[in-house]
């Protein structure tokens, strides 16, 4: 299974598929899912409490990767995406999934019928790990996240993911907020290494040093697929501090 | 309190009538015919008085119950012990919702892959079972034997890449 620039990809009604572009911090992950409208669409965590169905390809310019499961195992995990899709598109709200940073509290927050049960403490999911948690749900495990550890550079992630639940307009109280600063670890699960997971499973979850180092190359994969333009430099200065974005949520 | 005439041939129950002094009557009623009829009201939690009336309310819901349970094991069961069922996307969602709803509303307990014989079984619709039943599989009754039957049940049936199929469940 290899990733290919979304533009050029001919997904099939089976295929179900992790849709990588770039966010408003790092990358942005989700599924693109065959759904009644005849289509695939993008089924993300956008950001706190924004679990988004729209079009796929998205806006942004991205590459996807089909999961390598067997039929079974996509057609479980296309159901269990139905289940949450319908729920977006009901707007229940049981599918308000707040954002949260802490890895190991998630596991088994998806019910099968698609309802957001979260775990006792103030925890939500990242874009990457509501990817990696919907296949955890239905048995196929991508990541072994216990074999995570921290990075330097994500004490930076972490400090703008706080700035930007702390605008107004995120919908994220204090206590969450401060529950988030208070309960990272050090320890976060990257979008491309959720993809690059799904790239090498056959069969068993990954480690991190694997995803990793072909995390990396998948980051080269989206840059070559979609080129970044040069902004002038006062542009670049005014994007010092990223403000929140209803559609790509950091991750 | 209704009554019905006749004893149902799938889930029936004693319907009690009578006064304040003692049940006068016994019949059978029709569950069917029953939960069309009573009121809401009627599905209340078991009694914490002694009354007939609640007694019987209790004894209907306790009854239906159980014919939930048996309705939604019999809706996953009929596919997964069909060999020659198609495994499309309508048969997945169909044992999905089934095994869904049967944990939802009566619990993982209440949810039987026991005893499975692989010959008999639908190997990779057995999968899918257990694939929407994976998050309740330590309470879910014969949970990690029909993973077995369902890997005998594949090699019955040639299947080309069981350990691909059974990933993540063994």
């Amino acid at each position: 299974m290899a990733f290919e620039c979304s533009a050029d990809a001919k997904l099939q009604p089976d295929d179900v598929a992790l849709v990588l572009h770039r966010g408003d911090i790092g990358r942005h992950i989700g599924f693109a899912v065959f759904t009644l409208k005849g289509t695939h669409q993008f089924l993300h965590l956008a950001w706190h409490k924004q679990v988004r169905l729209g079009d796929f390809p998205p806006e942004k310019c991205s590459i996807v990767g089909r999961l390598p499961f067997d039929r079974v195992g996509l057609m479980s995990l296309k159901k269990a995406l139905w289940n949450i899709g319908k729920k977006v598109s009901n707007k229940a709200a049981a599918i308000e999934i707040p954002y949260g940073v802490n890895i190991d509290p998630i596991k088994g927050s998806f019910k099968k019928d698609g309802a957001y049960h979260p775990p006792a403490v103030k925890d939500g999911l990242t874009c990457a790990t509501f990817v990696s948690e919907l296949c955890r749900g239905v048995g196929l495990p991508l990541l072994s996240e216990g074999s995570w550890t921290a990075r330097a550079e994500d004490a930076d992630w972490i400090e703008q993911i706080c700035v930007m639940l702390a605008d107004p307009r995120s919908g994220a109280d204090e206590g969450h907020i401060a529950h988030v600063r208070a309960s990272f670890d050090g320890i976060r699960i990257r979008p491309e290494e959720v993809a690059a997971a799904a790239v090498l499973w056959k069969g068993k979850p990954i480690d991190m040093g694997p995803a990793e180092t072909d995390g990396k190359a998948l980051v080269a994969k989206l840059d070559e697929c979609c080129p970044v333009e040069a902004k002038p430099v006062a542009e670049q200065q005014a994007e010092q501090v990223p403000e929140p974005s209803a559609e790509q949520a950091p991750a | 309190m209704l009554l019905a005439q006749q004893q149902s041939d799938t889930v029936g129950i004693p319907v009690f009538h009578g006064g304040s002094n003692g049940f006068g009557l016994v019949e059978w009623c029709d569950l069917d015919r029953f939960a069309a009829v009573v009121p809401v009201g009627w599905f209340v939690s078991p009694p914490t008085t002694p009354s007939f009336s609640s007694g019987a309310a209790w004894a209907v819901q306790e009854a239906l119950k159980t014919k939930t349970v048996f309705a939604l094991t019999a809706s996953w069961k009929r596919l997964v012990l069909d060999r020659k069922a198609p495994v499309d996307f309508p048969h997945v969602s169909t044992i999905f919702d089934s095994v869904l709803r049967l944990i939802q509303t009566s619990g993982p307990g209440q949810m039987n892959m026991a005893n499975l014989d692989a010959a008999e079984v639908n190997g990779e619709l057995l999968v899918s079972a257990l694939r929407a039943s994976f998050r309740w599989r330590a309470e879910v009754i014969g949970w990690g034997d029909a993973v077995s039957v369902a890997r005998k049940a594949l090699e019955m049936a040639n299947h080309k890449d069981i350990d691909l199929c059974l990933a993540g469940l063994e």
